[in-house]
């Protein structure tokens, strides 16, 4: 017979059950329903943000394009912008006047015209150093934008300095002028970037203690006004963002997709296998080996959903050029010649990323990159023997950081080994987190260092102009006069032809004579999508459209 | 008794406080900003943001500061995901999330884990109790992102009898649920079957049974009573283990909790959710704790607190 | 019985009498076939990967003729050659499960070591100055037991940049309460024999007390604690693995082999023996150490030989 105590224990257990029945109610209860989206896409991690003007991750640029229209809209297939909310533009003949005109049934999602001041309020705000824009410097080629920037940033820690005119000017509400620096051949793809859309003054800002302030909530769901062919009518963290059809978007009725769900989903195995399964139905984030086997499916023809397409990006190894020996370019050149890239292409990468030896990526229209330094054991060791380390011998470990991940280690293993067996170099890998890695990449804090870049636009600059005496991303402490003149050079250059050879030269002393880094291959980007899903195709800046997708049978179920 | 627990709570005070010290201690003292980005953020501006978190000032004010935003429960700007409140944005909607999801891998785990210790206690040696052990050893010898993902290839693709992503409904949360269980399932399942054994043989058991009771009603009111106890004292540690076990399952399964949060913040060194994380889970367990001692102290009356 | 009676059993014992708790543990810890088997293994199992640790090298491929003479790109199924296959940068995936084997296995050890340096001295430091340190001593352990270690140990890990030894230092330093909270459990309860008793009558002070007759009789539980908390600690270490913190590469560890091959096992691709071998080894392990605690303490459970004898 239970006892009195046991009674308690029981009425325990039971109290127990009923509040964990209660909390998983009011869980399930609060989950998301209200219907199946139209398309169900994830691309993997959640969105940082979605602040047109902080964000920094493709991922994030994906969904600013879909809430967001600029003056201009990159077509994924050909990289060339096309009209956007201006309708048509005017260069004046010295590359440095561009007139937009814009459409006058732009239309912000509550209805309001979108108008040129909006543009100039979108831009200032992203030079303004109290944004902490990373992607500030994107807006440098406009006549004025630098010293702006580098003013607020002044007047922020209390220096009372003038605000310097940025060259940005409001015709009328559909006129917009802006004045460049130096002619800048690729604005007008430039201008589609994420840091370049428009947002809504009144959205942004609110009034708090007197002071006008941005809203730091002014992206949720219920306050956050778009211009775009979707509006963002939820977003539960980590969970959902849902896109819904913008009645107000001047191009609707070329919107296809009514609803569009964006599941973050971080394990890739559970990515595919919710895509295999029909649960999702248009993926980017594929497990490499997957991604080997769909390819290899694909080419015999029994995949149809995949697709892979080279990305304008280059995976590379940065070198520390303060340190020894890795001051000396013969090191430096033998270590880029003894490595074995094919390899780590087959064996890491593994969904043909093209090996190279250049920085710049295939792709970019008009530009024949420098040839760069090919697989050449024999020599690289004569090099080092000629730097004083004959077969190996006296030189130092070396450190080779990369931020964890399971495709970084593969690759430094194999670089590793590649290194040991070749030139008889011993080399110590570490990881540490992203942050760290940032830190001491920063610093100088490595010998070796795992770096990757996509170009924010298709030309070279974006790639070349990294590595001049101090740029914020060099970070490996080299220097070189004669690059930093080219690629000074070639911004002034109004010749397009000229300006691509300009830019090769350079590429010749990164990659052939100097060598701080070494390139290893060229991205390739995969996506999945089911047969139903019509309109995308892999491109190379990886770029989603999802104003051009249509879904051909939108009915419920599998 | 009831002196016994108000003491235990005005015990959290203190214990939180110092948790929250060693904490801020170790958070502050780490090297290197939390506002490192890929691309050089002007001067001025990581200033800007190091004094909205209060870094400009010495660090006893930026304790007194951070610690009076936790306790007033107003929280502080995450630092990685710029317009969320810690407290209410990130922590508030993903805590109900995890709770379930531990809870109820908790009471599965009990039930589970009993049902599995009495049966395979009572048929010792026989093949069912082989089975049944070999499946609870698997359960602790498996590190639990193994068991998730074969769960859900299994599950999922092969079979696909269940779905792989999202918590909406309750189909989805049943691989979740099971994986995050079976490590404390199978421990309960060799603590219970242990203490069952322990006290079958015993002479009260044979005067019970002498007695008169019917074998099965025997086992489980009398053998049960010994045997649970040291399945309550684990109840505590296994809370703590489905907690840190829960951005395992999380991850996996896709799932928004706060399992997630706490190791996310840590790699990030978003310094307000990581504060915050640790006083939620550091209360969470002092309450686990009590809670699991009080009732250890109803059950078992050779134990006496004061 | 009578004096002849006594002589006689003096003379010629019959009975085991005098023996030490030790041997008796130990007859009866020969008895649980299940322990012994899984001391067995464990001793082929840990000889196998330090021998292969110590003589062959960590991360290096297969051969590049042999990669010509197969033909086909990484990983390779099980063959004669590769009993276990090869993994994805083709590395010998036997050499490569022994080798983990052998990390896991020495920061399991570590770890149990360390817990068992920490934890022993401060439980039983705590249970014998007794009264108000005691309470003091296990307040903090209880505060340290509601910190959650995985911060703590990522945090640690951030620090430091040699990583093997802070993984050791932070597993350690989280299982080393459970470890304070049974030493002080056991002092306590030897404080009240009687022998102890008897010792302190006859003006032994505290610390003799506790080296000559407290400590000898914590060995049992403190080895069975000890054996328990190994496969925590490798468990543990796993999932350090799994978030990215665990030994660097190209040294390996079930852990890692083991994260690494969760996503080889997909909806597309089946590479089964990158996950199999390394949680079979692992798996396996974890058994045999858990058997061989349990048979451990029930061996050397007080209430068990106090009814023997």
């Amino acid at each position: 017979m239970p006892s009195r105590r046991w009674r308690g224990l029981l009425w325990g257990i039971l109290a127990v059950c009923i509040l964990d029945v209660l909390v998983l109610a009011i869980v399930l209860g609060r989950a998301l329903e209200d219907g199946r989206a139209d398309l169900r896409f994830s691309q993997g991690a959640e969105v940082a943000t979605l602040d047109p003007a902080k964000m920094t991750a493709l991922i994030d640029g994906r969904v600013a394009s879909a809430l967001f229209e600029g003056l201009t809209v990159v077509e994924p297939a050909t990289q060339k912008a096309r009209p956007g909310v201006a309708r048509s533009w005017d260069v004046s003949p010295d590359g440095l006047v561009y007139s937009f005109r814009l459409r006058d049934d732009a239309r912000w999602s509550d209805g309001s015209p979108v108008t040129a001041g909006d543009f100039r309020y979108a831009w200032r705000r992203a030079l303004h150093a109290r944004t902490a824009a990373q992607y500030n410097y994107m807006l440098f080629p406009i006549r004025g934008a630098e010293a702006f920037a580098k003013a607020t940033a002044a007047r922020l820690s209390g220096d009372a300095v003038p605000l310097p005119d940025v060259g940005i000017e409001v015709v009328s509400p559909t006129e917009l002028r802006v004045l460049l620096n130096q002619p800048t051949h690729y604005f007008l793809e430039l201008v589609a970037f994420s840091t370049y859309l428009p947002v809504k003054q009144s959205c942004v800002e609110t009034v708090r203690d007197g002071k006008t302030v941005d809203d730091k909530q002014w992206v949720f769901p219920g306050r956050i006004v778009s211009n775009g062919p979707y509006v963002l009518t939820e977003w539960v963290y980590k969970s959902r963002m849902r896109l819904t059809k913008n009645p107000h978007y001047w191009n609707r009725d070329a919107v296809r997709v009514g609803t569009i769900d964006i599941f973050p989903i971080e394990e890739l195995n559970t990515c595919l296998v919710g895509y295999e399964r029909g649960e999702l139905d248009f993926i980017t984030a594929i497990p490499t080996l997957a991604a080997e086997e769909l390819l290899r499916r694909h080419k015999a023809g029994k995949r149809p959903d995949f697709a892979v397409a080279p990305n304008l990006g280059t995976y590379y190894y940065r070198f520390n050029c303060t340190r020894k020996p890795l001051d000396d370019p013969r090191v430096r050149k033998a270590l880029a010649l003894a490595l074995d890239k094919q390899e780590i292409v087959t064996k890491a990468g593994r969904i043909g990323q093209p090996v190279t030896g250049v920085l710049v990526p295939p792709g970019v229209p008009g530009y024949t990159g420098a040839e760069g330094l090919g697989h050449d054991p024999e020599l690289a060791r004569r090099l080092l023997t000629e730097a004083g380390f004959p077969g190996g011998k006296g030189f130092p470990k070396l450190a080779l950081l990369y931020n964890t991940s399971e495709g970084h280690k593969k690759v430094a293993e194999l670089a590793q080994v590649s290194w040991r067996r070749e030139l008889g170099v011993t080399v110590e890998l570490t990881n540490v987190e992203w942050k760290v890695f940032l830190d001491r990449c920063n610093k100088l804090d490595y010998d070796v260092a795992r770096a990757g870049w996509y170009g924010d636009y298709v030309d070279p600059n974006t790639f070349l102009d990294m590595f001049v005496t101090g740029g914020g991303n060099n970070n490996t402490g080299w220097s070189n006069a004669e690059y930093d003149r080219l690629i000074a050079r070639a911004a002034r250059t109004l010749d397009a032809g000229e300006r691509m050879r300009v830019f090769r030269d350079a590429e010749v002393i990164l990659t052939e004579q100097e060598v701080p880094i070494l390139p290893i291959y060229n991205y390739v980007g995969a996506m999945l999508a089911k047969p139903h899903v019509k309109g995308w195709h892999p491109n190379l800046r990886n770029d989603i459209l999802f104003q051009e997708l249509w879904v051909e049978r939108p009915e419920a179920g599998r | 008794m009831t002196r016994f627990v108000l003491k235990r709570i005005l015990w959290f005070i203190p214990t939180l406080l110092a948790i929250y010290t060693i904490s801020f201690a170790l958070l502050r003292a780490a090297p290197g900003s939390p506002f490192i980005e890929e691309r050089d953020m002007p001067k001025e501006v990581r200033e800007q943001r190091e004094r909205q978190y209060y870094l400009d000032k010495p660090w006893i004010v930026q304790y007194g500061y951070t610690l009076r935003d936790l306790a007033t429960f107003r929280g502080q700007m995450s630092m990685k995901y710029e317009n969320r409140n810690v407290i209410h944005d990130v922590l508030a909607p993903a805590f109900p999330i995890s709770l379930g999801l531990g809870l109820a891998a908790l009471t599965l785990s009990v039930f589970a884990g009993v049902l599995v210790g009495i049966f395979s206690a009572v048929r010792r040696y026989s093949l069912l109790d082989h089975l049944l052990t070999g499946g609870a050893l698997l359960g602790i010898s498996l590190p639990s992102f193994v068991i998730a993902s074969l769960l859900v290839m299994l599950f999922s693709f092969w079979l696909g009898w269940l779905p792989a992503t999202g918590w909406g409904s309750w189909q989805k949360l049943v691989l979740p649920v099971v994986s995050l269980a079976a490590f404390p399932t199978a421990y309960i399942a060799r603590l219970t079957r242990t203490s069952m054994l322990d006290v079958l043989p015993a002479d009260f058991m044979r005067t019970a049974r002498s007695k008169g009771l019917p074998g099965g009603e025997v086992i489980v009111l009398h053998g049960l009573k010994n045997a649970f106890l040291p399945v309550l004292s684990y109840l505590g540690p296994a809370a703590a283990g489905v907690f840190t076990g829960s951005f395992v399952v999380e991850k996996i399964f896709a799932i928004p909790g706060i399992g997630h949060h706490f190791v996310q913040s840590a790699l990030n060194r978003d310094h307000p959710l990581i504060l915050a994380s640790v006083m939620l889970y550091s209360t969470l367990l002092l309450v686990m704790n009590l809670l699991v001692d009080i009732g250890y102290a109803r059950l078992d009356p050779r134990i006496r607190y004061d | 019985m009578t004096d002849r009676a006594w002589r006689a059993e003096a003379d010629h014992p019959t009975a085991p009498v005098g023996r030490s708790p030790l041997a008796l543990g130990l007859r009866r810890f020969r008895a649980n076939r299940a322990a012994v088997i899984g001391l067995g293994v464990l001793v082929v199992v840990s000889l196998a990967c330090f021998i292969v640790a110590w003589t062959t090298d960590a991360g290096e491929p297969v051969s590049k003729a042999e990669d010509a003479a197969v033909g086909r790109n990484h990983p390779w199924p099980p063959s004669w050659r590769h009993p276990f296959g090869t993994d994805t940068n083709g590395r010998d995936m036997l050499l490569r499960t022994f080798q983990g084997g052998a990390i896991s296995l020495a920061v399991g050890l570590s770890a149990a070591a360390i817990s068992v340096l920490i934890g022993t001295f401060y439980g039983a430091v705590s249970g014998q100055a007794g009264g108000a340190v005691d309470r003091w001593m296990m307040r903090v352990v209880d505060t340290l037991y509601g910190l959650p270690y995985i911060l703590l140990v990522i945090l640690l890990l951030v620090y430091a940049r040699q990583q093997f030894w802070v993984l050791i230092v932070a597993i350690g330093a989280v299982t080393w309460l459970t470890m304070a909270r049974i030493v002080r459990g056991e002092v306590l309860r030897l404080r009240e024999q009687e022998y102890v008793l008897a010792a302190r009558a006859l003006g032994a002070g505290p610390l003799r007390i506790l080296l000559r007759h407290i400590l000898p009789n914590l060995a049992g539980p403190i080895i069975v604690c000890a054996t328990l908390t190994v496969p925590v600690a490798i468990l543990q270490e796993s999932f350090l693995s799994f978030l990215g913190l665990g030994i660097s590469a190209p040294r390996t560890s079930w852990g890692i082999l083991a994260s690494d091959a969760v996503n080889a096992v997909n909806p597309v691709v089946n590479y089964w023996w990158l996950l199999a071998f390394p949680c079979l080894f692992l798996g396996l392990t974890l058994l045999c150490l858990n058997f061989v605690g349990d048979g451990l303490r029930d061996a050397f459970d007080p209430k068990l030989i106090s009814r023997d004898t």
